[in-house]
């Protein structure tokens, strides 16, 4: 399988703030998810890839070609930036028009592109209305239409499906599966796990500016269900869901706030505990308010992986 | 033949979306003040004919100091330094930079497309202004070489502003308040101290160029050392705008911009 992007060593400061640290990495073609919490360094990699930064240190070379400046190789790549930013003053026709019109189509072959990208993200109805109007996840859409119009080989998606509604995600989810069936290389960045989940097995994991782990999301799940939970149960018994509990030894701890009717308890095995949260809470008629998962996500599992 | 493309693309696309801007909308409105004012005299200059008032001189005391002194400055800084400086504010740098079109096409295109708004929002309110003053015998061959200066002046004066706001905009992320500081600091004190330093400032050569009849008329129009020839005034625009420009492609085509706080 030939290499799409190779980057090595690829290092970028904010001043003294780090951005990314020798990163070096090798991408084919496929869904490669790029997961990491918020400030990880995901979206610094990403514009160094899609020519926005230049890198202080390393190299970037995308079909074997350096990046930055290098304006011709933008007719095999598609960005969708993470910014929510718009031309306010124009309708979203207009925007795909323009940008079917930078990447080469003229006349009525640009209408075509435009409205089509357009009726893959939903836009169609939307079209005529000015871009200040649209909702945040309207405008989400309009930036995936102008990272496909121009059908690229090789797609960089920073958070595409932030802002958008439920059924469009599965939607956009099953485009992007397409994209990989046609042979095309994506990239898409993500700090929500299921997100990255439902479209490839193939992840990147990155944190604190470095990747730290790569290949296949089951690995990471599996880290994910034996690290330790804190879950918390609200309800009218929490003490006796305690009792229930302490001697089991998937259970870790135990943490009392009386004045808010909650139990805290640390658990090793998500799975059974949940089985046997249910079972304590059927037979004892317990009136539960709310469960919820306090370190349930993905700065949580990154704190655990590397040890804090 | 590519890049002649690419700069009509970019060109075609913000000259619609400027001409539908609030700030075209508000500039234009603006620039219509002058206007008003010599329509208001001209009906009193009519109605009563025995007062001194007269729109000529109204148009060299106020409608030139109006347009030469002040508006095309201004309008130059607001559009000459937004040319990059608005998509790095807007963020919509990214979708310019990520399209198969080089960066200089992209800042010419914009560059043209911003100038030629501003150059129809000053040579309108210009040209209604003399049209105003000169209601009576416009049509004489004077009268309408004496327009046509005035519009060529304007338009050499906004492209040396323009592309000096334009670099600035390029580099400098509080381009409007530098650029406020260079009109109304440098430009303003500089021109009228004496010796040759009167010639580093744009406005020296603009005013050179201004036929010499309405030195004699207008306030600011008297110059108060020697102005520059005609053929050396237009040179030096010329080059100016050149430098400036060939300036601002070379900075966008080398620097980074960083839209966002990166993460």
């Amino acid at each position: 399988m030939s290499i799409i992007l190779k980057a090595e060593k690829l290092s970028k400061w904010y001043g003294n703030v780090l951005g990314i640290s020798e990163i070096s990495i090798e991408i084919t073609s496929g869904i490669h998810g790029l997961l990491g919490p918020n400030g990880a360094g995901k979206s610094t990699f990403l514009k160094i890839a899609s020519g926005q930064l230049k890198p202080n240190i390393g190299k970037i070379k995308i079909f074997g070609e350096d990046v930055f400046n290098n304006y011709k190789l933008f007719s095999k790549i598609g960005f969708c930036p993470e910014y929510d930013s718009y031309y306010k003053e124009i309708t979203g026709l207009e925007f795909m028009l323009f940008s079917a019109k930078c990447h080469g189509f003229e006349g009525v072959k640009a209408e075509q592109a435009a409205e089509s990208a357009l009726k893959r993200v939903g836009l169609t109805e939307n079209k005529g209305k000015l871009i200040s109007s649209y909702s945040l996840g309207m405008r989400q859409k309009l930036k995936l239409a102008t990272s496909i119009v121009h059908d690229p080989e090789f797609l960089i998606l920073d958070e595409p499906l932030k802002g958008i509604d439920p059924i469009w995600r599965v939607k956009i989810i099953e485009m992007i599966k397409e994209f990989e069936s046609q042979g095309k290389t994506i990239i898409v960045s993500s700090h929500i796990l299921p997100e990255v989940e439902a479209m490839t097995n193939n992840v990147i994991l990155i944190h604190q500016g470095k990747i730290f782990a790569q290949g296949d999301i089951q690995e990471i799940r599996d880290l994910i269900d034996t690290h330790p939970h804190k879950i918390s149960v609200k309800c009218d018994k929490h003490r006796l869901i305690a009792d229930k509990m302490i001697n089991s030894n998937f259970v870790l701890n135990l943490q009392f706030k009386d004045k808010e009717n909650e139990v805290i308890i640390n658990t090793n095995n998500r799975e059974i505990f949940f089985d046997s949260l249910m079972g304590i809470v059927v037979d004892n008629n317990i009136n539960v308010q709310e469960i919820t998962s306090p370190d349930d996500n993905l700065q949580a599992v990154f704190d655990y992986l590397i040890g804090r | 033949m590519i890049i002649k493309k690419d700069i009509r693309n970019i060109f075609t696309f913000f000259f619609k979306t400027g001409l539908r801007s609030k700030r075209t909308k508000l500039f234009f409105s603006f620039s219509l003040i002058p206007v008003v004012i010599l329509i208001i005299v001209k009906i009193y200059e009519i109605l009563h004919p025995e007062n001194k008032i007269s729109t000529l001189n109204l148009f060299s005391d106020v409608g030139l100091t109006f347009y030469f002194q002040l508006f095309i400055q201004l309008l130059s800084l607001f559009y000459g330094s937004s040319v990059i400086s608005d998509e790095i504010e807007n963020k919509t740098l990214v979708y310019l930079t990520t399209s198969p079109i080089s960066k200089s096409s992209i800042l010419i295109g914009k560059f043209i497309a911003n100038f030629i708004i501003s150059a129809i929002i000053i040579l309108v309110g210009l040209f209604i202004s003399y049209l105003i003053t000169n209601f009576n015998s416009f049509l004489e061959l004077k009268y309408i070489e004496e327009i046509l200066t005035f519009c060529g002046v304007a338009l050499l004066a906004i492209l040396a502003y323009f592309s000096l706001f334009t670099l600035i905009g390029s580099f400098l992320k509080k381009s409007v308040l530098i650029g406020i500081v260079f009109l109304f600091g440098w430009e303003s004190i500089v021109q009228f101290l004496p010796g040759s330093t009167q010639k580093l400032t744009i406005s020296h050569f603009v005013k050179s160029l201004l036929p010499n009849s309405l030195s004699r008329k207008g306030g600011f129009l008297i110059f108060k050392l020697q102005p520059s020839s005609t053929a050396e005034s237009v040179m030096v625009l010329f080059f100016l705008s050149l430098l400036f420009l060939t300036l601002s492609v070379i900075i966008f085509y080398k620097k980074e911009y960083i839209l966002s706080d990166s993460n």
